[in-house]
């Protein structure tokens, strides 16, 4: 059964209620909470730096402005249940995917390796194995492609705009 | 009100010789292609190009920098049709119905919607710029930073609260994204939230978040699709369905007058420029349409609006230029420095002393307009080839690309990191319909927002009382509040007509 046909999600648990049961959103709650617990941190850092009131004049009322928000928020992620053990008003979200988690990860692993691998190498090889990800398998025009864009780029780079970019090859 | 030996002198000045105009096509493209890059920008390109205009005459560097300009003041519009990838900050709300056209296969359409509508847009501004620009020197001076603070504000709310989907998200998006824009060095000179990062004392990388929120974000998505358009008979290259779409921008001569207008209002207000004048104009569209749902799916109309809008907003900030010897934005700052370069100040006694002058740079900049039409259907016919590539081909090309723009732009690796984080935080926001484009209004407006603030209070001793000494600021505040409320309020004379039906 794929997500968009279950009555709810994983993420979506029960919880009674004044004998009505209720949906809970939990990613959506989890989401909202975890930007406004950033911007609580982001307060007190500000505050501990100055109490002044040209330092903190935006960032309280803009805080207190989302810490409103954040309770329309989560109370829109708590919906009845219906009969049938739908809750409509929830969103059904598709799963994320290996693909798009990959690619996050591949992305995470390319930036760390720039100062180690440069931008050309460690572009090629990151193209590589995107394109494996992808579901690319003709494996000449992998590699052609991939050592093409990264030599192009580290030519670009270091003769054309002059940049310190890290480069293995020129 | 003209200034007629003075006009004729500035006509002579460009007619005389063939040679400055030499550098005027080249300058274009050079805009374009930099413009449509992702991470290098038109301002970049301009700053790239300003130390080869040395070596020129005053009057040619002008030409070659702002031809720069203009194209690149298009160009960004390319990738953020085709690929959801915003080249400038000014190009944000093109992508909203952009990249939605080309997905449905209208990618040719919506390129050349843009380009007239932005062409079309760049000839009104000079042609006003030329009828006001006394008029503007001296209404420019009348806005302070209470003006400053609401017009801001404005731009945040109108696009965080007019999206479809929830409004408590779009607000909290617009709050988040402030929040952050205040990230760094304060107006007292104390440093927040910078986590001990030396690259984050000015604060978040913004064109690297920018990047990652608006489009290495949407780009995850895509991982799932082999092609931008899937159905194969609509992804084709066409310069004649360009063109089309070029001409089809006069079935919305409202949405383009109205772009337009706003753009050069905005742009003349300097710090605040193309970045909100398309989203001012966008918000006002879809608030103003019949069919308010339909913006974000890929309405022609959100193009046109962005489009005209961003690059009027150009004339308009050439006028502070001219006129004050501010520059509006990062496209104007350089081109300041090309004026200190040729030992020439702007400011008012650059108009009166070199009238003739600003009367060239006026009508060369029109027939740059004109000169874009034919040059950008032919860029974008080249341009929009990207929709028969394979997705798996394209996704780790732009993320190479934005990785090493984002490089280029911090000098050091706070640009990819920031990229990385935006992009995860970006896939995030749409996954549970947050605003990403809000967000991002936010993060870019957040330390000017806190700077008018902490004047206006300077200034008015935080007598609130003040503002009402200020009409142009109350109306401003009116346009806001009118902005937040009237979603809510339609929707409640809609359920009340339902009710009663």
């Amino acid at each position: 059964m794929s997500e968009q046909t279950r009555p709810w999600l994983p993420t979506q648990p029960a919880m009674v209620i004044g004998g009505q049961r209720y949906r809970i959103d939990l990613g959506d709650i989890a989401m909202a909470t975890a930007m406004l617990a950033f911007l609580w941190w982001h307060l007190y850092v500000t505050l501990s730096a100055s109490t002044r009131l040209h330092n903190v004049m935006l960032i309280v009322p803009a805080t207190c402005f989302f810490a409103i928000l954040w309770m329309l928020i989560v109370g829109a992620a708590v919906a009845r249940e219906e009969p049938n053990g739908k809750a409509p008003d929830l969103v059904a979200r598709a799963p994320i995917g290996a693909r798009i988690i990959g690619l996050m990860a591949l992305l995470g692993v390319f930036i760390a390796a720039i100062p180690i691998a440069g931008l050309d190498l460690g572009g090629a090889i990151f193209t590589i194995a995107c394109l494996l990800l992808l579901g690319e398998r003709n494996l000449i025009s992998m590699v052609l492609y991939s050592i093409g864009l990264g030599a192009f780029l580290g030519y670009v780079l270091r003769h054309g705009l002059s940049s310190q970019i890290p480069l293995i090859f020129f | 009100m003209f200034d007629f030996s003075a006009i004729a002198a500035g006509f002579e000045l460009l007619t005389s010789s063939w040679e400055p105009w030499l550098v005027v096509i080249p300058g274009l493209i050079i805009g374009l292609v930099g413009g449509a890059l992702p991470g290098i920008s038109g301002t970049m390109t301009m700053a790239l190009c300003l130390p080869f205009t040395l070596y020129m005459d005053f009057l040619p560097a002008m030409l070659f920098l702002t031809s720069v300009f203009s194209g690149g003041g298009f160009g960004g519009a390319v990738p953020a049709i085709l690929v959801n990838l915003p080249g400038t900050t000014s190009s944000v709300s093109t992508a909203f119905d952009g990249f939605p056209m080309a997905r449905q296969g209208k990618h040719n359409e919506a390129l050349g919607l843009g380009l007239s509508a932005s062409c079309f847009a760049d000839a009104f501004g000079y042609v006003l710029l030329f009828l006001l620009i006394n008029a503007a020197a001296s209404a420019v001076l009348a806005l302070g930073p209470i003006e400053l603070f609401v017009v801001a504000l404005w731009g945040l709310t109108m696009i965080a609260a007019l999206r479809s989907g929830s409004m408590a998200k779009g607000l909290a998006s617009g709050a988040f994204g402030l929040l952050l824009g205040t990230i760094g060095i304060g107006p007292t000179g104390v440093m927040r939230s910078t986590l001990g990062v030396g690259s984050m004392v000015e604060g978040v990388p913004e064109i690297a978040a920018m990047m990652g929120l608006l489009a290495t974000g949407s780009l995850f998505l895509l991982a799932r699709s082999s092609f931008i358009v899937e159905d194969v008979d609509k992804r084709q290259v066409s310069i004649n369905r360009a063109f089309w779409g070029a001409v089809d921008v006069f079935r919305y001569p409202g949405t383009l007058i109205r772009g337009s207008f706003i753009g050069v209002i905005i742009g003349i207000i300097p710090g605040v420029g193309s970045s909100v004048a398309n989203l001012i104009a966008y918000g006002l569209t879809k608030q103003s349409a019949r069919d308010p749902d339909s913006f974000g799916a890929g309405n022609p109309h959100g193009v046109v609006a962005s489009e005209s809008a961003n690059s009027s907003s150009e004339s308009g900030a050439m006028a502070t230029l001219l006129a004050l010897g501010i520059p509006g934005g990062g496209g104007t700052a350089v081109l300041l420095a090309a004026f200190a370069m040729h030992n020439i100040t702007g400011g008012p006694r650059f108009i009166s002393d070199h009238k003739e002058i600003v009367y060239a740079i006026i009508f060369s900049n029109f027939a740059q307009a004109l000169l874009m039409l034919p040059i950008g259907l032919v860029f974008i016919w080249a341009a929009s080839a990207i929709v028969r590539v394979r997705l798996s081909y394209l996704i780790p090309s732009v993320l190479m690309l934005s990785v090493a723009g984002t490089y280029l732009m911090s000098d050091g690796m706070a640009g990819p990191i920031t990229l990385l984080a935006f992009s995860v935080l970006g896939f995030l926001f749409i996954r549970f319909d947050y605003s990403a484009p809000a967000a991002v209004v936010g993060l870019l407006l957040g330390s000017m927002v806190e700077g008018e603030l902490v004047r206006s209070y300077q200034i008015t001793g935080g007598e609130l009382s003040r503002v009402l000494d200020r009409p142009i600021a109350l109306v401003m505040i009116a346009a806001l509040v009118a902005s937040l409320v009237m979603r809510p309020f339609l929707a409640w004379v809609r359920s009340r007509r339902q009710t009663t039906a």
